[in-house]
């Protein structure tokens, strides 16, 4: 036994380790895999009697049982078949090991790129010199100067829309007629190690961890702000690039009705209305912060009527996205009932 | 988990159970069944069951060796009827609803006689036995839950919940009480002005049904969203309380259709318990060893009351609408009958310990 291995094992430890043609777990040795294949895949659901293969489960079940096995128990759906016999690793098909080393091999990638994002540590076998160290955020002097001069514009963009009521057409000094948030790279920033680090995977990603520092009035927001008046850099900065805009969104949009099919449910959504209700208090003009309040104080009003008390249901129902058949926490289906003309007993009646 | 909430994996051509031999019985209720009850009496050689329903009516029906069933008599009420139970001899049958009474029926005489009175339309009746005096209890809309003892037509005691009644059980000295706003009351039916113990109940969603198990050491809870918990009373098996999901359609895409919990029966031999709900199926469990062990498919309608007979040789499962669907669910084709499920021995039985070996 050596020393256990702390964090994160490479891709040819994972790939080594054996796993279950049946479910797709993988395990530490070949061991465990075997008692998990006997428990889970091969055990007599009439005696509890573990079998080390799906056939001589089948074979049992017919002499002891005097029952057929069609199928393998607790087995993915097109893993179920008896005709592939598979003892721990053996018999496993190759193609499904080739695509099972693939998906594996994929995860890894993605998940490592996922860290070392989210760290900034070097790949291994790389030092902190080299490749892409942590991302230090820095800018040049003329670019906090044209950054403050975008936010100069913008903040006067806002004013002007606040004193008028115009929607700005903020258009901040470095404004292009290129999409909301073009990658860092095209703005010129210094970019350590950003292009052609040589030993990252192709899947990997810039999460908004690498964003410019505060890249306040996302440059591409005077392009789109024919839909978006000008929002607080708050708002906008914290929607991911690429992220497709919340429905809130285009609540701002002056002039535009909310879309009927609005979600009045969630509640996460419904708060960040209020708050952003809240926030635009100085951007948009009086009649747009009318509009987005009453959005905000009524979308939850009615979406209560509509739902009944399963309004609350609707919290934490979503997330698993069930759906009760009867919703109502109040009453009881009898009750309903017993109210209806046809059931309704009156003392005056019956006498 | 998979093998306790069976999800309709390999396993399912196992545990899968047939509906080939169930029996429909003979002019069932007008309208929607409430409640059933089976007669208890176990020197009694015959099987009586008994059907409430909406159209303000008990029948008694006497199941034959055939499984076909002769209606015996019955009882009229002035409203829909929602409880009935049979009392420990056999003999008299009590039954309660929405016209706020209950009475008995003397099967020998034919005799109906108004034995309880509440405010609101009652909810549950159940028969029970104090120190050898038969006595009844009764729970109802009106929050109460009253005993009476059927020689004064004051309640020989009573009880306010915090809520409506929704459902009762009784087993021995145990007595459940399910409300509104899911409150469960434990009384031991020895010191019944009391509330023994009060608990919400663990299931997050209204109190649907309970069940006392057989040997009256706890209870099972049905809730509105497939849920059932099984709930010991004394603290110290607390270890043991679990809850489980069940009727629960398949998931399309990423919404799946819970359903109701309408009722809860414990065979009376094996300690085993069936589920019914409003997805029109029901399912056989163990609770100790938390598997089920057979399920069932859809009988094409809500299920609304079920019960073992006192063998538990025949699980009599009711199938009519419950009101989950609303008014539109409510159909003029809507199947309305008792159905008569003839237990296999190893359909209820605990399967074998399943050891390693």
């Amino acid at each position: 036994m050596g020393k256990k291995k702390r964090g994160h094992p490479d891709v040819e430890e994972i790939l080594g380790r054996p796993w279950c043609y049946y479910c797709e777990r993988d395990f530490e040795d070949l061991k465990l895999l075997i008692s998990h294949q006997k428990a889970k895949h091969f055990k007599c659901d009439r005696c509890g009697k573990r079998l080390n293969t799906a056939g001589g489960l089948s074979v049992h079940m017919n002499q002891v049982h005097k029952e057929n096995l069609t199928s393998v128990e607790n087995a993915l759906p097109n893993r179920q078949g008896l005709d592939i016999e598979i003892f721990g690793m053996e018999g496993v098909p190759d193609d499904i090991v080739q695509q099972h080393n693939q998906r594996i091999i994929q995860n890894f990638y993605t998940a490592q790129a996922e860290r070392q994002a989210a760290t900034g540590n070097p790949p291994r076998g790389l030092s902190g010199g080299q490749g892409p160290a942590k991302k230090l955020k820095y800018e040049t002097p003329e670019e906090l100067k044209q950054r403050l001069a975008a936010h100069r514009a913008q903040v006067a963009a806002q004013k002007a829309a606040g004193a008028s009521g115009v929607p700005p057409t903020a258009a901040p000094a470095d404004g292009q007629g290129t999409p909301p948030f073009p990658p860092p790279q095209q703005q010129g920033y210094p970019y350590p190690g950003g292009s052609g680090a040589p030993t990252y995977p192709a899947t990997q990603t810039y999460p908004a961890a690498a964003f410019p520092p505060g890249a306040s009035p996302p440059p591409g927001a005077a392009a789109a702000s024919f839909a978006l008046p000008a929002r607080p850099p708050s708002g906008s900065a914290a929607a991911p690039p690429g992220a497709a805009a919340p429905p809130y969104f285009y609540n701002g949009a002056p002039g535009a009705a909310p879309p009927p099919g609005y979600p009045g449910g969630a509640p996460s959504t419904v708060d960040e209305l209020v708050a952003n209700a809240a926030r635009q208090g100085a951007g948009g003009d009086d009649i747009d912060q009318l509009i987005r309040m009453a959005e905000a104080g009524i979308k939850p009003a009615r979406a209560q009527a509509e739902e009944g008390a399963a309004a609350a249901a609707a919290g934490d129902k979503k997330k698993k996205g069930s759906r009760m058949v009867y919703a109502d926490t109040e009453v009881s289906p009898e009750e309903r009932m017993a109210m209806l003309p046809r059931y309704r007993w009156v003392e005056g009646a019956a006498a | 988990m998979a093998t306790l909430f069976g999800a309709q994996s390999a396993s399912a051509s196992n545990t899968l159970g047939d509906l080939k031999q169930d029996v429909e019985l003979g002019s069932p209720p007008e309208d929607s069944i409430s409640a059933l009850a089976f007669n208890p009496n176990p020197t009694d050689p015959k099987d009586f069951l008994a059907v409430a329903s909406w159209d303000k009516k008990v029948r008694i029906y006497e199941i034959m060796s055939n499984g076909q069933g002769q209606g015996k008599a019955q009882i009229e009420h002035d409203g829909p009827v929602f409880s009935v139970d049979f009392f420990k001899d056999g003999q008299k049958v009590i039954s309660a609803g929405a016209d706020k009474q209950a009475k008995v029926l003397d099967l020998a005489t034919g005799q109906t006689a108004q034995v309880a009175q509440h405010d609101q339309p009652i909810r549950c009746v159940r028969y029970f036995e104090n120190n050898g005096t038969p006595m009844a209890v009764t729970g109802s809309w009106d929050k109460t839950v009253k005993y009476w003892d059927f020689r004064s037509p004051q309640p020989a005691g009573s009880v306010t919940c915090q809520e409506r009644v929704y459902t009762m059980d009784v087993r021995d000295n145990l007595l459940v009480v399910g409300t509104a706003d899911r409150y469960i009351n434990v009384i031991n039916l020895k010191d019944p002005s009391k509330f023994y113990k009060t608990l919400q109940s663990p299931l997050k969603w209204q109190t649907r049904v309970v069940s006392c198990f057989t040997d009256s050491q706890g209870f099972a809870i049905g809730s509105i969203e497939g849920r059932c918990a099984i709930q010991y009373v004394e603290e110290k098996d607390a270890n043991l309380n679990f809850s489980f999901k069940c009727h629960r359609d398949a998931a399309q895409g990423n919404v799946t259709n819970v359903h109701a919990v309408n009722d809860i029966s414990f065979h009376p031999q094996h300690g085993t318990f069936s589920t019914s709900g409003s997805d029109g199926t029901f399912h056989f469990w163990d609770k100790d060893a938390k598997h089920r062990l057979k399920g069932y498919p859809n009988v094409g309608g809500s299920i609304t009351a079920t019960k073992f007979n006192k063998t538990g040789t025949i699980f009599a499962y009711a199938i009519s609408y419950d009101w989950s669907k609303g008014y539109q669910g409510n159909t003029a084709n809507y199947p309305n009958k008792v159905m008569l499920h003839p237990v296999q021995p190893d359909e209820c039985k605990p399967r074998p310990s399943v050891k390693k070996r």
